[in-house]
């Protein structure tokens, strides 16, 4: 029953600010304003977060999972389903998470938003992404979590075509749509060959299976991991589906913060781990899983060195540590995955925030190469940025550093890790220091750039969004607290995480490490701290004392013009999938299949209909005397038939 | 099962060959005749064959239904010929002629 509560309070929400949105737009004047939609939906999520807090803490205390059913949903042969919702530890976690950075996303819109003509369809669709994803991570079986999947999906469409006046943002909302659809369409194979094959579709039941007794080939299994897979490439944005993610920016700032940093693109790890039954018993999907995560956030890295929008270098960073995410599924360890979903939760709704701060404060201007020197004038903001920058740069013992050093010594140390896979994610964490060092250094330090009507109106912003920015940078920083290793805190202080996890993720089938001494351990922490370190250091000589005004974009050499325009990824994608599509469409679907055949076939029928009319159309003569003959002949045959009949 | 009926009953053969031919020459008026008034009365003969057809049935089953359905049809044949004859005598009126032949605007 409280789980119910839990899914369908954001639901009642998005539906009564939906209803009063058409009122308001339908009668001209306001059942209610902006205000009262924002406490509804805040309110909604928020006491879904209370609810869920007493779940988790209270109820799961003494049990593995909570499992709760309302009413079957199909029952179509042999595939019965039904809409249950299961808590366990692993959803609870993501639970926790979203229902969670959701409340404080909410509470930041209500600023964020303030004055905006369509606030109240803003917080309805807010809230009703927040039920789609509570759907998908309480959802205990693959067509519920799909129902939930394609849901955020669609908030997310139409979240980042909020301002739909804006084409740009238009084109942005249906890019995401598309990608995210391909994705989907892996899914869905999954999810078919997996019921071909075991008649099931509760995530329990597939879990089990694969662990048990595989009756499907080792070939097959990896197939059917893989078409998971591609489906949590397109909502995660990994390689190669991830081209949407950075145009997603076109949303508002809360948006991306929610659902493009936070939780909807984490949809796809939270899935690899749901299905880690699945993922074990498919070694060359954990392979496929590792290095398309090792890649994706190396490159995407690389391309948020020379971002200048700033929202654009947090997208890529986003992108990039959703690669770090699928690194540790990939090498097996899927409580670190979690770990770090949850972390780079708290510091990336944080630095997405404090981005919207900024941009709110520089009315509007999003382009790092006119800030500078904000340090002074809006300080909240800087010390709550500067936090999370930390954090995700990897210093000690801010929180990413715990989750992503767990997640380095996992790919260096487990079965399914891979060193080279290692040295990639080194330097892809290097990169990380240094990006972020550098958005931090363009925009708080230095002198002012921008235009002196911009310096003018520079202001900090007000407390409803200062209070979410300090309260995520609280979470950033003892976020990572929960999952200490035990070489660093000698065992005085419990590493929570995994004791809560261990026995959710390692229920099918176990990853082994292999054996290291406690040297080399320490020396690889030593490691991540020097390359964060590192990164600093070179942000801060490259960056720091910046003098003018810096460098056109059109006249970037080499490779930064490579990075810069993101290895021309996006155009390639152009050439050689969008416009073959486009020509294949007008020139053969549309040309032949729909004007020719189609159209042919129903103007065609029309026409000979028409001809046949035309001949029945000379036996109206228009006199009485041949009307009656065939009336006369008509009854006649009548009479005839039924004589022969009887 | 017609068979059945034209042979019952005393003279009953005869009343149908009437009914028969009755209709037959009415229905050869109403097709053969170029006035619209033989085809009116042409019409009527139909009609009273009709309603010969259907005393002599109500006879033979002692059942007064086909007596009653026969009374309806005078009253209804009767307001056919009065609204017909206003018809055709408006038409004449009209044209100077009552010819069938006149009369097909609504060719197809």
């Amino acid at each position: 029953m409280e789980l119910f509560i839990i899914v369908l309070l954001p639901l009642i929400g998005a539906v009564s600010n939906g209803i009063v949105t058409v009122i308001n737009a339908a009668r001209g004047k306001q059942v209610w304003g902006e205000k009262t939609a924002g406490v509804i939906a805040f309110g909604a999520v928020a006491a879904s977060f209370v609810i869920s807090v007493y779940m988790v803490f209270v109820k799961l205390a003494h049990s593995e999972a909570i499992s709760q059913t309302a009413y079957q949903w199909m029952a179509v042969g042999g595939l019965k389903l039904s809409i249950t919702f299961m808590l366990d530890h692993i959803s609870a976690v993501m639970l926790l998470v979203v229902t969670g950075v959701s409340s404080v996303i909410h509470f930041y819109s209500i600023g964020y938003i303030h004055g905006d003509e369509s606030s109240v369809r803003y917080f309805s669709y807010l809230n009703l992404f927040v039920f789609a994803m509570l759907l998908l991570i309480l959802g205990d079986s693959m067509p519920l979590m799909f129902v939930g999947w394609e849901g955020v999906g669609l908030c997310s469409y139409l979240l980042i075509g909020f301002w739909y006046k804006d084409e740009e943002k238009a084109i942005a909302g249906k890019k995401a749509f598309i990608v995210n659809r391909i994705g989907d369409f892996g899914f869905l194979l999954g999810m078919f060959l997996i019921f071909a094959n075991i008649g099931s579709l509760t995530i329990a039941d597939v879990n089990h299976y694969f662990h048990a007794n595989p009756g499907m080939t080792f070939f097959w299994i990896n197939v059917t991991a893989i078409c998971l897979f591609i489906g949590a490439t397109g909502k995660s944005a990994q390689i190669p589906l991830y081209v949407w993610l950075p145009d997603a920016m076109a949303g508002p700032t809360p948006v991306s913060a929610l659902i493009h940093a936070a939780t909807m693109v984490t949809a796809g790890v939270y899935m690899v781990c749901r299905f880690h039954g699945l993922f074990l018993a498919a070694p060359i999907a954990m392979h496929v899983v590792l290095w398309i995560g090792a890649l994706t956030a190396f490159f995407s890295a690389t391309i948020a060195i020379f971002q200048n929008d700033i929202k654009k270098v947090l997208a890529y960073s986003t992108v990039s540590q959703l690669g770090f995410m699928f690194m540790a599924a990939g090498a097996g360890a899927f409580a670190i995955a979690l770990f770090h979903l949850m972390t780079h939760a708290f510091f990336k709704a944080c630095l997405f925030l404090g981005s919207g701060s900024v941009i709110h404060g520089m009315s509007g201007e999003q382009d790092i190469r006119f800030m500078g020197g904000l340090k002074s004038k809006m300080p909240h903001t800087y010390w709550t940025f500067l936090v999370a920058t930390i954090a995700i740069a990897g210093f000690p013992p801010f929180a990413a550093f715990f989750s992503k050093d767990e997640i380095l010594w996992n790919v260096f140390a487990s079965e399914y890790g891979n060193k080279i896979v290692w040295v990639i994610g080194a330097i892809a964490a290097l990169f990380t220091a240094f990006y972020m060092f550098r958005l931090v250094y363009l925009t708080f330090f230095g002198e002012f750039r921008g235009t002196h009507e911009q310096e003018h109106h520079l202001h900090e912003s007000p407390k409803t969004m200062t209070v979410p920015l300090m309260i995520l940078a609280v979470l950033s920083t003892i976020g990572g607290w929960i999952g200490i290793p035990k070489l660093l805190s000698l065992g005085f202080i419990p590493n929570v995480l995994e004791h809560y996890l261990e026995h959710a993720v390692s229920k099918y089938g176990e990853v082994h490490l292999h054996h290291y001494s406690h040297s080399i351990e320490y020396g690889l922490m030593g490691l991540s701290v020097a390359i964060a370190i590192a990164g600093w250091f070179f942000a801060k000589r490259k960056y720091a004392a910046i003098k003018g005004q810096l460098p056109d974009p059109a006249t970037y050499k080499g490779i930064s013009k490579l990075l810069y325009n993101k290895y021309w990824i996006d155009e390639l994608y152009m050439k050689i999938v969008v416009n073959p599509l486009k020509s294949l469409s007008t020139n053969v679907f549309l040309n032949i299949t729909d004007k020719r055949l189609i159209d042919g076939v129903a103007n065609g029928s029309a026409s000979s209909w028409g001809r046949v009319a035309m001949m029945f159309s000379k036996l109206q003569t228009g006199n009485i005397q041949s009307y009656g003959f065939y009336m006369i002949v008509g009854a006649a045959l009548a009479v005839a038939f039924i004589w022969i009949i009887f | 099962m017609f068979t059945q009926y034209i042979l019952a009953g005393d003279g009953g053969v005869f009343t149908i060959a009437v009914v028969l031919i009755l209709f037959a020459l009415g229905a050869m008026v109403f097709l053969f005749r170029r006035t619209l008034l033989h085809m009116l009365m042409g019409v009527e003969l139909m009609l009273n064959a009709v309603n010969l057809n259907l005393l002599f049935f109500s006879r033979l089953y002692q059942n007064h239904d086909g007596q009653i359905l026969s009374l309806m049809i005078f009253v209804v044949a009767a307001c056919e010929v009065a609204v017909g004859i206003a018809i055709i005598v408006h038409l004449y009126k009209r044209t100077g002629s009552i010819g069938v032949e006149n009369y097909t605007e609504e060719r197809g």
